[in-house]
């Protein structure tokens, strides 16, 4: 769980130095390698995109559009189809539940799916089963209904890798639990 | 795996931070069903004023959880009384869309404007980048080169404060010369008074009501609408002057279907009737008018047959509402409406409106029209602004003599019209033909440009040419998809703004202060427009450090404090509403030259325009074309609420009324599809036709607002026509600079198709899994 929080926090968030850096050095190519390895899925490979085509494209499709909004980044959205609804609601009554708190120089909601990614890593370590539950309950809804949209939206590549990863680890992850 | 696991947390290592483990890990059934009441909840109430249309009413926002749970209106503020229409309640919705801006952004290099690429900036990086280019126009142009556009309440710190204090006279509204200009400057020039933004009409007292083009009922002013109410309650007559069978129409008493552009020549045969059967109130005009004999001898000619002859209405109905007019005044009274620019002569035919009224012996009477006062409030003590705010409002329209500060510019559009304000449509062409002189930047705050400035293309081509386009915005609406820099403002329900002080019958003040904090990286207007006045240099006029201070300091001049308004929500001080008031005190209410009502105008004949009201023509209609006509519905506000989903499954897109007997003749069915295309070959649509016998032969009928053309507002978009797209040609009204809309004709195109648009609700549902 701890890599799919981890991959999630990274890429969900707006692209700067860090992931420019984290992608020069091939080490996000390795973890999402890694995470395709654990799940005997076919190893994923990522294009090679300026960073200024990623930052471009992760505004198209995760913040504002002029053809409308593709994928809005937020896990209650997809359960619910609406913002700070009840399914975020509950999602902030989890991590508190957990003791886990948005930190407050953190500019957006808290089921964005960068600030769930990192609290299914956080909690990946000593709560693997609340890890799993986030990553089952929010960001695998999400993926289901957003990550066809990624793919066919986005003009470099980078976010539909990602997400046709994670949707698909995570849902062989639950065929497995199941 | 190689990778550095902390390295790797850290890259979003300002996103969740862990504060400490505990509790149960639960695992999460169905998470997001979580079956509780707000209202069980604590709930705490702020008192704050709505946003959703220009009224302003106060309101009482219930928040529960952190969230804003419900708006109602505020019992103790006289614009809402308790109560709130549909747009207001609606208010959460916009709040919490998913389609809000939610950080800066800033066009990528080598787009082109339009194409809608962009990065996400820090506002630190995007202020700069503002402020550095501005500066840069500056140096090379002058500041007169920026232009400001504000709408909305948080638009006095763009189209006031900012340009003042930066030294640009071309800040402008949509809501002057797109919308109050003719009246304001009527009024001013016929009562030396405003009419201002909470229209003085003593609606509960009046008898005899006749309304001109006036939606009332369809606009839903709320207290304005209960009084209305209520006068009918009490038994008043009405009587509608509209082509159309409106709401109002549909309680008046007499409904008159006026041929469109007419309604001076009617306005005059009112006033010819009342002079000639000695109808008019001659005490009062004796005691407080002037220029009754220059008006007794232009009237001779305006006779209720003549004018039967242009409007379509008989001489003998023309008649017989000016002697029952006089028979219930001076509790008798015409209203002015809002929108006023319509064909060209609208100063004119206001000034006849008033004149009209003036006769009824009305104007500070009980049942006619009441002197609405300002509540005592001071400004903030900065230091002067080397320029005078230009972009008037509701109560800022005038003329004359205007100076010009050395070392300024005048106005870009100065000359080409009598009033002192800034016509916003005035400020497209200086920046296409750099004439008088080149405008090169635009700072746009909540001014939908493609919705509200007439000739679209034109806009379109101007912001091309800007050198720095910034928009200050909630939504992702067309025009903002634009701009070079996009800065999101939270929105009415998560900020401050100025206090709003408004004439009325009792003056008072109004207090902005936020429910929630502000989502995302948004941010107020006040933080916005101090931020960038520190960039430019402008510190000096910046000297509080935020806006409590301000607000506090500003309330403090008055006996009252922050706190204290924050409790009250409202502050309400006396009024001196009618004239035995004034008189009482020995003051005279009368602003004009004479100190009088100016029935003629000296003023005006002074400066070549006509001192009294005369008839003109509007624009023919060309043959097989309709003349465009437009207002408003219950449920929104111009062409701001159609991303909202509760309004839009109220109402989700508007209709072209055509006559039922004219829409067969063309071989229209009821709610087919259409085109409509205008008589410069604009087409629009396609929209859903309305065969209806509420409309006359010769014109058809939009709602405003409708036919956004940008998808980053996923409900809006594509819905209806856009009468503002069909509105290619405008009169330019020579006194007020009022932009007259109803210069425009269309006709019907069939075979358009039905659009493929979902519901809103389907919409809605299909964001989710």
């Amino acid at each position: 769980m701890e890599w799919i929080g981890l991959i999630a926090a990274a890429t969900f968030r707006s692209p700067g130095k860090a992931l420019e850096r984290d992608l020069q050095s091939g080490s996000l190519q390795t973890a999402l390698e890694a995470l395709a390895d654990q799940y005997d899925l076919p190893p994923p490979r990522l294009p090679r995109v300026s960073l200024s085509d990623l930052q471009s494209a992760y505004v198209r499709l995760f913040a504002a559009n002029p053809e409308g909004l593709p994928a809005p980044p937020y896990a209650g959205y997809a359960l619910e189809g609406r913002l700070m609804g009840e399914a975020q609601e509950a999602l902030e009554a989890f991590y508190n539940e957990h003791g886990l708190a948005p930190q407050e120089d953190w500019r957006d909601l808290p089921d964005h799916l960068a600030a769930l990614g990192e609290a299914i890593a956080l909690l990946s370590g000593t709560r693997p089963e609340a890890a799993r539950a986030l990553a089952l309950g929010y960001l695998k809804p999400w993926l289901e209904r957003y990550a066809e949209v990624v793919k066919r939206e986005d003009s470099t590549g980078f976010y539909a890798t990602v997400c046709t990863l994670l949707k698909n680890v995570l849902e062989a992850e639950d065929e497995a639990r199941s | 795996m190689k990778l550095d696991r902390r390295r790797f947390l850290g890259l979003s290592a300002a996103s969740v931070g862990a504060v400490a483990f505990g509790g149960r890990a639960a695992a999460l059934q169905a998470p997001w069903a979580v079956p509780r009441k707000w209202y069980d909840g604590e709930v705490r109430t702020v008192f704050s004023y709505c946003e959703n249309c220009f009224w302003k009413c106060g309101i009482t926002v219930k928040v529960e959880g952190g969230r804003v749970r419900k708006i109602d209106g505020q019992k103790q503020n006289p614009k809402s009384r308790g109560r709130l229409c549909p747009r207001g309640q609606a208010g959460v919705a916009q709040l919490y869309d998913p389609d809000r801006l939610k950080r800066p952004l800033i066009r990528v290099d080598g787009s082109e404007r339009g194409e809608g690429k962009y990065r996400e900036a820090s506002w630190e990086e995007a202020l700069d980048y503002v402020a550095e280019r501005m500066l840069k126009i500056k140096e090379q142009y002058g500041p007169e080169a920026v232009a400001w556009f504000g709408h909305g309440s948080g638009d006095s710190w763009f189209v006031e404060y900012l340009p003042a204090a930066w030294g640009s006279p071309n800040a402008a509204k949509p809501a002057v010369s797109i919308c109050t200009a003719p009246r304001e400057t009527a009024s001013q020039w016929t009562f030396g008074r405003p009419i201002g933004g909470h229209e003085p009409v003593d609606w509960t007292e009046s008898r005899y009501i006749v309304l001109i083009g006036h939606h009332i009922g369809e606009d839903t002013h709320n207290t304005q609408l209960q009084d209305f109410s209520e006068a009918l309650r009490r038994g008043a007559e009405l009587v509608v002057v509209d082509p159309r069978f409106s709401t109002a129409a549909s309680k008046a008493h007499r409904w008159l279907p006026i041929k469109p552009g007419t309604d001076l020549a009617l306005l005059l045969a009112w006033i010819h009737v009342l002079i000639k059967e000695n109808l008019y109130d001659r005490d009062y005009v004796q005691k407080y008018a002037v220029g009754f004999e220059e008006l007794a001898v232009h009237s001779n000619k305006h006779t209720p047959e003549w004018a039967e002859e242009i409007t379509e209405i008989p001489a003998e109905t023309i008649r017989t509402v000016a002697r029952e007019m006089a028979a219930a005044a001076p509790r008798a009274v015409l209203p002015p409406g809002r929108h006023t620019v319509w064909y060209g002569d609208d100063t004119q035919r206001m000034r006849a409106v008033y004149i009209l009224n003036a006769l009824l012996g009305n104007y500070g009477m009980p049942g006619g029209f009441y002197l609405a006062k300002k509540p005592y409030l001071e400004k903030y003590p900065h230091p002067p602004f080397p320029l005078e705010p230009a972009a008037g409002g509701c109560s800022g329209s005038s003329g004359g003599e205007e100076e010009v500060p050395e070392g300024f510019k005048p106005r870009a559009d100065k000359g080409k019209f009598f009033a002192k304000t800034t016509a916003i449509q005035e400020l497209i062409e200086p920046m296409l033909s750099g004439e008088p002189y080149p405008i090169r930047g635009l700072v746009c705050y909540g001014t939908n440009l493609f919705h509200s400035i007439p000739n679209v293309p034109r806009t379109k081509e101007a912001l091309k040419k800007l050198d720095l386009y910034v928009a200050i915005d909630v939504l992702p609406m067309e025009h903002v998809m634009w701009a070079d820099v996009i800065l999101p403002e939270c929105t009415y329900l998560e900020r401050y703004d100025d206090l709003v002080a408004i004439a009325h019958k009792t003056p008072f003040v109004e207090l902005r202060q936020p429910a929630v904090e502000p989502l995302w990286d948004t941010k107020p207007g006040w933080w916005i427009a101090r931020e960038l006045g520190l960039r430019l240099g402008l510190e000096k006029y910046f000297p509080w450090k935020d806006v409590e201070e301000y607000l506090d300091t500003r309330l403090q001049l008055i006996g009252s404090s922050l706190e204290e308004m924050k409790q009250k929500g409202t502050l309400i001080q006396r009024g001196r509403p009618y004239l035995k008031d004034w008189e009482r005190r020995r003051r005279n209410p009368f602003g004009t030259p004479s100190g009088k009502i100016e029935l003629y105008s000296k003023t005006f004949a002074e400066h070549g325009l006509d001192p009294l009201p005369d008839y003109t023509p509007p624009m023919p209609v060309p043959q097989g074309f309709y003349r465009l006509l437009y207002g408003r519905t219950p449920v929104h506000s111009f062409a701001k609420t159609q991303n909202n989903w509760v309004l839009m499954e109220l109402k989700p897109e508007n209709e072209v009324w055509i006559n039922r007997e004219e829409g067969r003749s063309l071989g229209l069915r009821h709610a087919e599809y259409v085109w409509l295309e205008n008589d410069a070959g604009v087409r629009e649509g396609p929209v859903r036709v309305r065969l209806t016998e509420r409309i006359r032969r010769d014109c058809v009928y939009l709602v405003h607002g409708f036919g956004h053309k940008g998808r980053g507002v996923r409900l809006a978009y594509g819905r209806g026509a856009s009468d503002n797209a069909l509105q290619t040609r405008y009169v330019l009204d020579p006194i007020s600079g009022g932009a007259a809309l109803r210069n425009n004709f269309v006709k019907v195109v069939k075979g358009a198709p039905r659009p493929q648009r979902k519901r809103i609700g389907q919409l809605v549902r299909e964001r989710r899994l």
